[in-house]
């Protein structure tokens, strides 16, 4: 086999894992109920920053109301990534994954780019 | 001696730390065959030493790893699983360093047999397939793998939903998934039914026909039912390493032979000329004669069913019975030299 062939197999098992990842993380995303909880939560507290906006200053600017929900995210993030993590860790589901052959770089950047996308 | 085997090669083994020698050259020579080589493993967390110079090499066929609480079993295995990193000697699988070539060729089975609540059986399946590089027929391979650990009408349920016994059975076909040839698995059976274990461990005897399987366990008698050798860690050191019965040694148990052809008269007369460190007590069980000889030795016990056979009685069965194979694996581990931190 050439080094090229070796490349090119090496970059396919990792898509695939990073593929694998996504559907995973997205899978669980879909089904779990907090997923939905964390979302209302984000459009109510979001619908609360845009009606006392818009009677506050009785424009609807967007800048600043861009710039308050960016804020909830600092909240909000912790609360996505802890599930990938630190839940997983917790109840012992990430020691089975970690023994799958998917690197540890594979693993941590499909979860932080579902994260990303959910957020 | 498969001991002696295992410290020659430590000997002949580098001591870099295993996890950058996984860029080196793969290893050549005998060890290509071996589906799993273990030489001089040493693993420290913090002051703490967790493994000791752990030399050991397998061949196809079910080892079991006892040893009391905290010996390592579970980082040993880790190690093995490539999650844990090790701080000096290596791991070889096939010949070739674990980190380079082996996780694909290892399948682990963890104590604590938790998956995502939320995913179905067959996604994480899917998923675990999708990560062991199986894209063609992977569908097939999870359905031979649910079937064979019992499992197979419980594909589309929610694992949050599945008892603790059929997640284990779960964790089992997981590892399973591509046919390792290298199979680790800790408390395989601790969670199940009676009927369950004689399932699995069927499952685990048929799998290992053809792949070399390391069984972690707190219980004697499931190491003596399921595997051929023992290993036994204790404060991180190896401290035995052979056959099972081996391990009792040439010390005094207490074993039960069951005897026909004999008319129970008979059988006393002839147990009186036995040595005196042989008690009896024949009882009768069905048609049997039951001889229950305490604090034996193999040459007596064997003195004794020469005797009975010569007599034209039939001995249908000896049995160990008691607690002989607990007091050598206290001994083997009580033998052990304590361990200096730092």
């Amino acid at each position: 086999m050439g080094e090229h062939d070796g490349i090119r197999l090496r970059l396919s098992r990792e898509s695939n894992a990073l593929l694998a990842v996504w559907r995973r993380e997205f899978n669980s995303l879909i089904v779990l109920p907090q997923t939905y909880a964390i979302a209302s939560a984000f459009f109510v507290v979001s619908g609360i920053f845009f009606v006392t906006l818009l009677n506050t200053t009785h424009t609807p600017d967007l800048e600043q109301y861009y710039s308050n929900i960016a804020s909830t995210l600092i909240v909000l993030a912790p609360i996505v990534a802890m599930r990938s993590f630190a839940e997983e860790r917790s109840t012992g589901s990430l020691e089975t994954f970690l023994a799958w052959p998917i690197s540890r770089t594979i693993t941590t950047v499909g979860k932080f780019t579902v994260n990303v996308v959910f957020t | 001696m498969a001991a002696e085997a295992a410290i020659a090669n430590a000997a002949a083994c580098s001591s870099e730390p295993g996890l950058q020698d996984g860029d080196g050259p793969a290893r050549v020579g005998p060890d290509e065959a071996r589906p799993l080589v273990i030489s001089g493993l040493d693993k420290r967390y913090g002051s703490r030493r967790a493994l000791l110079g752990v030399s050991a090499s397998f061949h196809n066929g079910l080892t079991a790893l006892l040893g009391p609480n905290g010996a390592g079993k579970s980082t040993l295995l880790r190690c093995l699983a490539g999650i844990q990193t090790w701080d000096s000697g290596d791991i070889t699988v096939f010949g070739r360093s674990l980190v380079k070539a082996g996780r694909r060729q290892v399948g682990y089975m963890p104590e604590t047999t938790a998956f995502p609540k939320e995913l179905r059986v067959d996604a994480l399946l899917r998923f675990a397939c999708a990560a062991k590089g199986i894209k063609e027929g992977w569908r097939e391979e999870a359905a031979r793998k649910v079937q064979l650990v019992g499992i197979g009408d419980h594909g589309h349920r929610i694992i949050g939903t599945l008892s603790k016994g059929y997640r284990q059975r779960l964790a089992l076909a997981q590892a399973m998934l591509g046919d390792p040839p290298i199979l680790l698995l800790d408390e395989p059976v601790a969670s199940l039914d009676p009927i369950s274990v004689v399932e699995i461990r069927e499952a685990i005897r048929t799998y290992a026909r053809s792949a070399c399987v390391l069984v972690s366990t707190h219980q004697l008698a499931e190491a003596r039912t399921l595997c051929d050798r023992v290993l036994i860690l204790d404060k991180g050191r190896l401290v035995f390493d052979g056959p099972l019965l081996a391990m009792g040694g040439d010390t005094e148990c207490e074993v039960e032979i069951h005897l026909r052809g004999l008319e129970r008269a008979s059988a006393e007369v002839l147990l009186e000329e036995t040595p005196r460190a042989v008690s009896w007590s024949p009882t009768m069980q069905g048609e049997d004669i039951v001889l229950r000889l305490q604090s034996a030795r193999a040459p007596e016990i064997a003195a004794v069913v020469r005797r009975l056979v010569s007599a034209g009685g039939d001995v249908m069965r000896v049995e160990s019975v008691g607690d002989s194979l607990e007091k050598a694996f206290a001994r083997a581990v009580s033998s052990t030299p304590g361990v200096s931190d730092g």
